[in-house]
C-alpha cells in the first residue's frame, strides 16, 4: 500500500512501527538536514540493491523536498 | 508524505550540518501573551501589563495567528473586543528560518520580536531580536 501521508502519520508510523524514513534527496541536501533517524537513497541511486537496505517488514517513508 | 520543507516548517526536529546554525524554532519562547478575538482589551491590558512584552498575540482555538494587539489599541475602552481593534494578519516567521539571515533581512530592521508559527499558521512562539543576536554571537 502506498499514499501519502501528513506530518502526524509520520510520527506514528515512526514511533509505533518502527517506520523507516528514506530521504531521496542528493547526498548533499541530506547532509545539510534530514529528518531524525533517515537514511538517504537519492532518487539516482534508487534500485533493487540499494532498497535492499530497507526492511520489508516494516513502513517505509520515502520523502522529498517538497510537493514540486 | 507532505515533505521535508513542511516538516521543518512545523517545528520538528533535524539532523544534519543544519542543526549547527540556529533555527528561528530553536530559540522561540512560549511566553508571549495571547488572546481570542472575543477577549476584552481591559482583560488582555492586563495580560500584557503581567507578561514583560508590549503586545498580545490574537489567536483562534487552534492557536492560527489571526492579529495582533499592541499600541493605542491595548489603550481602548476595556469593554471593545480584541478583533475590532487588532492589526489583521502580522507578518510571521517559520520556524526553519535561519536566525542569521532574519537578523540580516532588511526588512527585519526595527522588527523587535517575530512571531514564528506553522506552515499552517500556528504560533509556536516568539523570537525576540535580543535572544536572536545573543545567539549569534
Amino acid at each position: 500500500m502506498h499514499g501519502m501521508i501528513d506530518l502526524e502519520e509520520v510520527e506514528r508510523l515512526v514511533e509505533e512501527e518502527d517506520g523507516q524514513l528514506v530521504d531521496v534527496m542528493s547526498r548533499k541536501s541530506y547532509e545539510e538536514s534530514h529528518l531524525p533517524g533517515a537514511i538517504n537513497i537519492s532518487l539516482k541511486e534508487l534500485d533493487e540493491q540499494s532498497a535492499a537496505l530497507l526492511q520489508r517488514t516494516k513502513p517505509v517513508i520515502v520523502y522529498c523536498y517538497d510537493y514540486q | 508524505m507532505a515533505s521535508k520543507v513542511d516538516w521543518f516548517a512545523c517545528g520538528m526536529p533535524r539532523e544534519g550540518a543544519a542543526t549547527d546554525v540556529p533555527w528561528a524554532g530553536d530559540l522561540v519562547s512560549d511566553d508571549a501573551p495571547t488572546c481570542v478575538p472575543d477577549d476584552r482589551v481591559g482583560e488582555v491590558r492586563e495580560r500584557v501589563l503581567a507578561s514583560g512584552y508590549d503586545f498580545c498575540v490574537v489567536v483562534n482555538d487552534e492557536r492560527i495567528v489571526l492579529g495582533l494587539l499592541r499600541g493605542d489599541a491595548l489603550g481602548k475602552d476595556e469593554d471593545v473586543r480584541a478583533d475590532e481593534v487588532m492589526e489583521l494578519g502580522p507578518k510571521t516567521t517559520p520556524p526553519s528560518e535561519p536566525v542569521e539571515g532574519l537578523l540580516e533581512a532588511r526588512s527585519s530592521q526595527g522588527v523587535k520580536n517575530w512571531l514564528v508559527t506553522t506552515s499552517h499558521g500556528a504560533l509556536l512562539g516568539v523570537l525576540s531580536r535580543t535572544q536572536a543576536e545573543q545567539a549569534m554571537e
